[in-house]
């Protein structure tokens, strides 16, 4: 059972991804976007890593939507394998329409705009925010996330402000999300808990069968206690500080996301795809 | 009230400009496109009726807030048309985000350093298709206009991303100056 990193041209994050994967038990591979249909086709579940595929070149994951690649993960996806796409993942995910795949046609019904904050350019952001997790249970990567815990991560991105249409808003209670609250849990609408403006304080969401995840923050990189740092201010950092005198890193806060997708791949806890209503 | 409009263009390799061309006739299959182009148009409204040409070019001449003059050039008004160029091979989409930014701090800076009555400026991207057809081939240009502009399929809709942009096929007296 392997897990496929993709990496496109200008991709970033595929090997802090792997580490990830490698402390959680998962084996896994770096493949290129460009590798054979056959060989890509053998994995059993795929991360589309962060980074800046093609420059971001005429926006945040258009180009790399448009490529091969896109149709063998469709087909993946279809089949219920696992895919998670991380920030620019996440943009490559939801310009494909695998994300949320609302009436299964892969319709692009939802986007990713440049940050805004009050109708003011937010530029690129890079901070620790607070997700909490909303139906958690319709989504393979989330199902054991519990929904009253605040998650501390980390986002990196200009283009993460996610917007729908008022057709795609009244069936997101279909779908397994992250939103953005502040460190008690509070949804706030406006920065910085929202940080790049999102409409419902969306920072990731799942595709209709739940075996899709697309998320803008980056759990690899809070997959540790090590990872998350001080300033966050959360009970997360007192427990790093609890393990400083011992020498192996504990599991951060991502761990059920993680965890999730072994027991799924190895068959421990296998996930029952959600069914659509069409 | 007068708006102007200045059309500013990178003057090297504009690498956006490469993918989406690579990509709209390799990966989507349309090779009538021959070249393409991409402009970001200021569009700059002024309190006065009065000519702000000499304005802008001073704002420009004196500052990097509207034109990067290291790495990009400009026009005033439209792009000029030259005799040789056979405009009916050409199309111009315009986009726009649905929600412009309002720019408040440059528009003040503007007005502050100028001594300028400036009011808004606000940003679009034009880009300039040229296609192997005259454009008024209608089938050609229909097909062709669908695959590039706003679209849910994810086979179409490139240029544009429909949620949160807008975009309208420009006249080719809304783009190039000079037209006999």
């Amino acid at each position: 059972m392997t897990v496929a990193i993709i990496q496109f041209p200008g991709s970033n994050c595929e090997y802090e991804t792997k580490k990830a994967l490698d402390f959680y038990g998962l084996s896994s591979q770096i493949v290129t976007w460009n590798c054979s249909e056959s060989e890509l086709s053998q994995f059993d579940a795929y991360i589309i890593p962060g980074g800046f595929s093609y420059q971001d070149r005429v926006r945040a994951g258009a180009l790399p939507a448009k490529l091969p690649v896109m149709g063998v993960l469709t087909t993946a996806a279809l089949q219920g394998k696992p895919i998670l796409g991380i920030c620019n993942g996440c943009q490559i995910l939801v310009e494909s329409g695998l994300v949320p795949d609302l009436n299964q046609q892969q319709h692009i019904q939802v986007a990713l705009a440049p940050n805004q904050s009050q109708g003011k350019d937010m530029g690129f952001i890079c901070d620790w925010v607070y997700l909490k997790a909303r139906y958690p249970k319709r989504n393979l990567f989330t199902r054991y996330i519990d929904s009253e815990e605040v998650l501390p991560i980390a986002i990196n991105h200009g283009e993460g402000r996610f917007v729908y249409s008022e057709e795609t808003a009244l069936r997101l209670s279909e779908l397994a999300q992250f939103q953005y609250v502040n460190e008690l849990g509070e949804g706030v609408a406006s920065y910085p808990v929202n940080p790049n403006g999102s409409m419902g304080n969306i920072a990731g969401l799942s595709n209709v069968s739940g075996n899709v995840f697309a998320m803008m923050p980056h759990p690899e990189r809070a997959y540790k206690l090590d990872q998350v740092p001080f300033s966050v201010g959360s009970t997360w950092s007192m427990q790093k500080e609890d393990t400083f005198s011992e020498k192996e890193s504990k599991a951060g806060p991502w761990e059920s996301l993680f965890v999730s997708l072994a027991e799924h791949l190895t068959g421990r806890s296998s996930f029952q795809l959600q069914e659509a209503h069409l | 009230m007068k708006e102007f409009q200045l059309w500013t263009y990178l003057m090297h390799s504009d690498l956006h400009c490469m993918s989406a061309f690579e990509m709209i006739r390799s990966g989507m299959g349309h090779q009538e496109l021959t070249r393409l182009r991409r402009f970001g148009v200021w569009h700059l409204t002024f309190e006065s009726d009065e000519d702000q040409r000499s304005t802008i070019s001073t704002m420009i001449d004196q500052s990097y807030y509207l034109v990067n003059p290291n790495k990009e050039a400009y026009f005033l008004d439209g792009i000029p048309a030259k005799d040789s160029i056979d405009l009916s091979r050409r199309l111009n989409l315009k986009v726009s985000p649905k929600h412009q930014s309002s720019n408040e701090s440059l528009v003040a800076r503007l007005r502050d350093r100028f001594k300028v009555d400036l009011l808004t400026a606000t940003r679009s991207l034009v880009w300039e298709m040229q296609l192997s057809e005259p454009s008024d081939s209608l089938t050609i240009q229909k097909t062709f206009m669908s695959a590039v502009s706003g679209s849910v399929s994810r086979t179409k809709g490139f240029l544009v991303q429909p949620l949160f942009e807008t975009y309208e096929w420009l006249d080719v007296d809304q783009v190039y100056t000079g037209i006999s």
